[in-house]
């Protein structure tokens, strides 16, 4: 049953999504439009174009995440549309894994366009093994963002998640460095930065791509780990005072 | 139906994640694209051989993975194998040139021109570990270095006014020990600098030379020797020397050096067109004019043909080198080709047909010159597998579309080269690397030191060459903020080198890399500068040899904009940009000053 | 005191829920033996019937007191795939098709019904690839209601299913819950529509401020609500009018009062005796309002 279900789940999130244009517009397009603006129209070397790859591949990832998780769960829930669920046999962790895994689908298209883009129009070259782990790594930052999401949704009515998801979305992207370097930040900012998970993601994503170095990707990671841990516990944490 | 979507998706996704990552350009890609085809086993037909030795005519030649397996007429082919048609075409084997430095995109260029091993006599030890490895594999189209490593000399004395780090000899104790370290080190012969009877610069003395002689025979290795003078050739003589890397042409050579020359079968590489480039009777444009030469060189060995030594010595007389060439020839003495190359007037791979017609014009015969080419080196220098079209050789030679064997120019003629049975391909688009654009942003300091594409800035000083000066750079930012900052220099110049500097230096992280970029789209450099006021000097380098073109300016205490074109330096090659150093000009004492803002620009 | 019978399909002993200050359930007792039929929880908005519906779903923890469904506890997997329901005010995802809904339920239960025969009995296909936004709200609470059916649950769990119909489409609805009721299944239907009880259950549960005031079969409870209410302005005082003819219950309402009587015709003869000045009058059949004041007074004075 799990798996059948599990397929079901996932393919209904699938459609939710790509019958849902005000969603698809600004999550899929939003990276991909501003990518081609920083990176192409913008006058710009492959180096740089490589460098804003790395960072936009992050942001691509953190739209369909946040929103998606975000204002689709608030919505659903206020809808009882999971107290339907839950009357039913299935667990509740597969609506989540589900739509996890519809997300993932979502953003890779949102990100293979990026990629394209990067490689056809801004001269982007890296080794296949290299592109292969920037896509997997990408497609990884869903989860975390997917945890925030989560939390959103589970604290906020439909109408204030709208507002919260964009604020966390654009504050993310920007202060955490992915439309811009933070070393042209004012130093408080650069600080501030560090606090972020997009900062870390993001010098993960340029280390994957040779663009930093090694050195502090242990840090970064574990940095990471934790605050994944810490976003899904906030998430557990306000989901279960919905139920009750 | 919700089931299919979610299977259709899934298989799209990872049908457009293969697809889309298969067509994204990939850096492998554009490696592998250097060898066509991609079999090195094919026969070879109703050809002229010239098997390194002798002339055999109309034959066939059979090779699989990368060895000659068979040479007969009417050679039957086996199933899908390619076969080439080479009807009035000459087979020689891959050139040897047995006297160059190994430096930037020397592998490459050599290979270009139908040099598929080469003997180095001194070069960076880390560039030729590097490059040593790949010899033996035969599955890649790798040109095969075979190098001394590190030269044996004395402070001061020849080898050591190139930059690179020498172990220099002071006693003959430290001989063994010295050549000890050197084979640990990869190093395939031993070569020592051995030039007394001047008193211009230091030299090894005899003693030592002899020390350093016997330690490479007690590891069965060769010794080779740069010398500058009859004496001196007869000094290593006396010790058991295997082989010169020029000809004295101090003097003419005497029977009695030329009898001891031939009974201890002592080999020589003349080196001829670096001695015509040092007497002005070098003509380069036979090789930058010629339909079959240039469409195959780059920038940087034009430039390097272009070159002229700015010093002439009166060691290496060029109507004495032909001379001695004579006497040698006929007194029986095994002649090598070789190029010194990159020495001004000299590139590699291509300088080699020019040192063959050299040594035809004095007068060796083609077959003769073709074999110093050839088999000799590899037979002197025991470079088994290669010089020889044999079975049993290896597969890399050149098809000639002119027979030589009348006319050594064919050798320019080329048809195709092959290594390792792999066709080389002599196009220059796979050498894009080494002729980018460059950013025009040299130097911004926004919030570090580093520059422009792969380039990055760092300290420079004449310690690196064995002078006392040194260099110490920083970014500093400047303002609290933080937001915008510039680079400072500490430079101390202290005396000990003959020409000394002190400042910062912008080149590729990696120095053997070479890169060159092309700045013709510019027309100056603008910088900002400040410091303790003095001269100062900005130098831009096409390559790391010799004396870089170099402009002095007045710096003052606040900061000033300055613009210099590139004409203002002197022989400067803007389409060959390599490299770019500030420095203080001043002779002795403490100096420090600050850079910024350094760009390219376009000025009408 | 617990009366342990495992033939019993839900059993409520001593229930008790309460939201911050207001107490929603207040020690109920509640038994639904084994066996098919309708049984409706009657009581105002805010009665507790959602809460009292959520418990029993496991959507909604008690504060004290026991459930047991099929001797289970409530939201255990044993349970889930016994029952089924209908919540309150849900609305199912706007941008999935009716097929697609049903689809996507079937998949939860382990033997579920088939999707198509659904559609067709439930004569849903007119709209089965309709988006679901599209649905009117007559159409949307059909999909609701095969979910609820769905999974082949035996027990079934209606929470104001015609809640904001019109007439016609309620029905409809009726219909089918008596359909399902004659195939054995057993419903218990929530309504604040006093007809709608009366109409459909065997059974009525009335829920009153977090008490259930009644719980008998339907011909008994509809016996206490015979009569008619005769509504008007008049100038007798409260003992006068609860001395008429027939009269059960006075109550006043603004310048009105609320005469309940069990023969209208008689208490009229004898209101127009005493005040042949009333006006305004009007005579209509008892209200849940009046039931409730009726049942709440009958518990307090047993």
């Amino acid at each position: 049953m799990s798996s059948n279900t599990f397929m079901n789940e996932t393919g209904a999130e699938i459609l939710k999504s790509i019958r849902a244009p005000e969603f698809i517009l600004p999550t899929l397009l939003f990276p991909v439009v501003f990518y081609t603006m920083f990176a192409i129209v913008l006058p710009s070397t492959p180096k740089t174009a490589t460098y804003l790859l790395a960072s936009f591949g992050v942001f691509a990832a953190m739209g369909p995440a946040i929103f998606g998780f975000g204002v689709s769960v608030a919505n659903e829930r206020e809808r009882g549309w999971l107290s339907l669920k839950r009357i039913t046999p299935i667990s509740s962790y597969t609506y989540i894994a589900s739509k996890l895994l519809a997300t993932i689908i979502v953003t890779a298209f949102s990100l293979l366009l990026i990629y394209l883009i990067a490689g056809l129009a801004a001269d982007v070259s890296l080794s296949t093994r290299t592109w292969y782990f920037l896509l997997f790594f990408h497609l990884a930052c869903v989860i975390p963002f997917s945890f925030i999401g989560l939390s959103i949704g589970f604290y906020f009515s439909s109408n204030s998640a709208i507002a919260i998801a964009n604020i966390v979305f654009l504050g993310l992207a920007m202060l955490g460095g992915l439309w811009m370097p933070i070393s042209i930040f004012p130093s408080a900012l650069q600080t501030f930065a560090e606090f972020l998970p997009t900062f870390h993601l993001a010098e993960i994503a340029l280390i994957t791509i040779e663009l930093k170095d090694t050195e502090r990707l242990f840090q970064h990671s574990c940095i990471i780990f934790i605050m994944s841990i810490i976003f899904a516990l906030i998430a557990l944490v306000t989901w279960s005072k919905q139920r009750y | 139906m919700l089931k299919k979507i979610f299977m259709r998706s899934l298989l799209l996704i990872i049908l457009l994640i293969i697809s889309v990552l298969y067509i994204l350009p990939n850096k492998e890609s554009e490696i592998n694209k250097l060898i066509s085809p991609p079999s090195n086993s094919f026969l070879i037909r109703d050809v002229r051989i010239f098997d390194g030795q002798n002339f055999i005519e109309n034959t066939d030649i059979e090779i699989s993975e990368g060895l000659i397996t068979a040479i007969n007429s009417d050679l039957s082919a086996s199933n899908n194998i390619n076969i080439i048609d080479a009807k009035g075409k000459t087979l020689i084997p891959g050139l040897i040139d047995a006297h160059v430095h190994t430096y930037g995109s020397a592998l490459s260029d050599n290979l270009r021109f139908g040099v598929t091993s080469s003997l180095d006599m001194f070069t960076d030890v880390n560039l030729f570990q590097s490059y040593k490895s790949k010899r033996n594999d035969r599955q890649s189209a790798n040109h095969d270095l075979f190098s001394a490593g590190m030269l044996a000399t004395v402070e001061g004395g020849h080898g050591t006014q190139y930059g690179i780090n020498i172990e220099t000899l002071s006693a003959p104790e430290e001989a063994e020990a010295w050549v000890q370290r050197r084979l640990a080190e990869g190093s395939d012969y031993i070569k020592l600098v051995y030039m007394p009877y001047q008193d211009k610069i230091p030299s090894l003395d005899k003693v030592t030379a002899q020390a350093l002689i016997n330690a490479a025979h007690k590891a069965n290795v060769l010794a080779v020797a740069h010398i500058s003078s009859q004496q001196g050739a007869q000094d290593l003589l006396d010790i058991g020397i295997d082989g010169f890397v020029h000809i004295f042409a101090d003097s003419v050579a005497q029977q009695d050096l030329l009898q001891q020359m031939a009974k201890q079968d002592v080999f020589v590489i003349p080196t001829l067109t670096v001695i015509a480039g040092l007497n002005d009777k070098l003509n380069s444009d036979d090789l930058l004019e010629d339909k079959y030469v240039e469409p195959y060189l780059n920038s940087t060995q034009k430039s390097s043909l272009r070159a002229r030594f700015d010093l002439h010595s009166e060691a290496f007389d060029y109507s004495i080198a032909i001379k001695n060439i004579q006497l040698m020839y006929s007194a029986g003495i095994d002649i090598l080709v070789g190029t010194d190359a990159p020495n001004p007037g000299t590139s590699h791979g291509v300088s080699i047909h020019q040192e063959m017609h050299l040594l035809k014009l004095a007068g060796m015969s083609e077959a003769d010159v073709l074999s110093a080419a050839s088999y000799l080196p590899a037979a002197r220098f025991s470079l088994i597998d290669r010089g020889a079209i044999k079975p049993g050789k290896i597969a890399d030679f050149v098809l000639l579309n002119s027979n030589p064997k009348n006319n050594i120019t064919a050798t320019k003629h080329i048809d195709s080269i092959y290594k390792n049975g792999f066709k080389i391909s002599r196009s220059l688009l796979s050498n894009k690397t080494s002729e980018s654009k460059l950013d025009k942003n040299l130097g911004e300091f926004v919030s570090d030191l580093s520059g422009p594409n792969n380039l990055t800035w760092i300290s420079s000083a004449d310690n690196i060459a064995g002078g006392q000066s040194s260099a110490t750079i920083s970014h500093v930012y400047k303002t609290t903020a933080q937001i915008d900052g510039f680079l400072h220099i500490d430079a101390t110049i202290r005396k000990g080198f003959p020409y000394p500097w002190a400042g910062a230096f912008l080149g590729p992280t990696n120095p053997t890399l070479g890169i060159q970029y092309d700045l013709s789209d510019y027309t100056s450099i603008q910088f900002d500068a400040r410091g303790v006021p003095g001269n100062y000097r900005v130098m831009l380098f096409n390559s790391m040899n010799g004396a870089p073109p170099t402009l002095e300016f007045v710096v003052k205490d606040t900061w000033q904009t300055y613009t210099f074109p590139f004409k203002n330096f002197n022989g400067f090659n803007a389409k060959a940009f390599s490299g770019l150093t500030f420095s203080t000009a001043a002779s002795l004492g403490e100096y420090s000053f600050d850079l910024d803002n350094i760009v390219l620009v376009k000025e009408n | 005191m617990q009366n342990h019978n495992s033939n019993n399909l839900v059993q409520i002993t001593n229930l008790y829920k309460a939201f911050s200050n207001k107490i929603a359930l207040d020690n109920i007792n509640l038994t639904i033996p084994k066996k098919g039929g309708i049984i409706a929880l009657l009581g105002h908005n805010g009665a507790g019937k959602t809460t009292l519906i959520n418990c029993l779903l496991g959507l909604c923890r008690s504060d004290s007191g026991q459930i047991e469904i099929f001797n289970s506890k409530p939201s255990s997997q044993h349970v889930k795939t016994r029952i089924g329901a209908m919540l309150q005010d849900t609305d199912l995802p706007d941008l999935l098709t009716t097929r697609e809904h049903l689809t996507l339920f079937a998949s939860y239960y382990p033997n579920s019904r088939s999707v198509k025969e659904l559609i067709s009995s439930y004569e849903l296909s007119d709209f089965a690839d309709k988006l679901y936004k599209n649905l009117s709200g007559g159409q949307k609470r059909r999909v609701q209601m095969a979910i609820a059916l769905i999974g082949k649950g035996e027990l079934l769990f209606l929470d104001e299913p015609t809640n904001g119909l019109d007439s016609s489409a309620r029905r409809l609805l009726w219909t089918k819950v008596k359909q399902l009721a004659d195939k054995g299944k057993t419903i218990l239907l929530s309504t604040h529509y006093l007809e709608e009880a009366d109409a459909l259950a065997e059974r009525v549960i009335v829920l009153h401020q977090g008490k259930i005031i009644a719980d008998a079969p339907t011909p008994e409870i509809r016996k206490k609500l015979t009569g008619s209410i005769i509504r008007c302005i008049s100038r007798l005082n409260h003992s006068e009018l609860s001395s008429l003819a027939t009269v059960r219950s006075v109550q006043q309402s603004g310048r009105f009062v609320n005469l309940h009587c069990l023969n209208p015709v008689k208490a009229m003869h004898s209101l127009l005796a005493l005040d042949p000045g009333i006006s305004e009058l009007s005579i209509s059949k008892p209200g849940l309002e009046e039931v409730l004041e009726n049942l709440s007074k009958q518990q307090t004075v047993l």
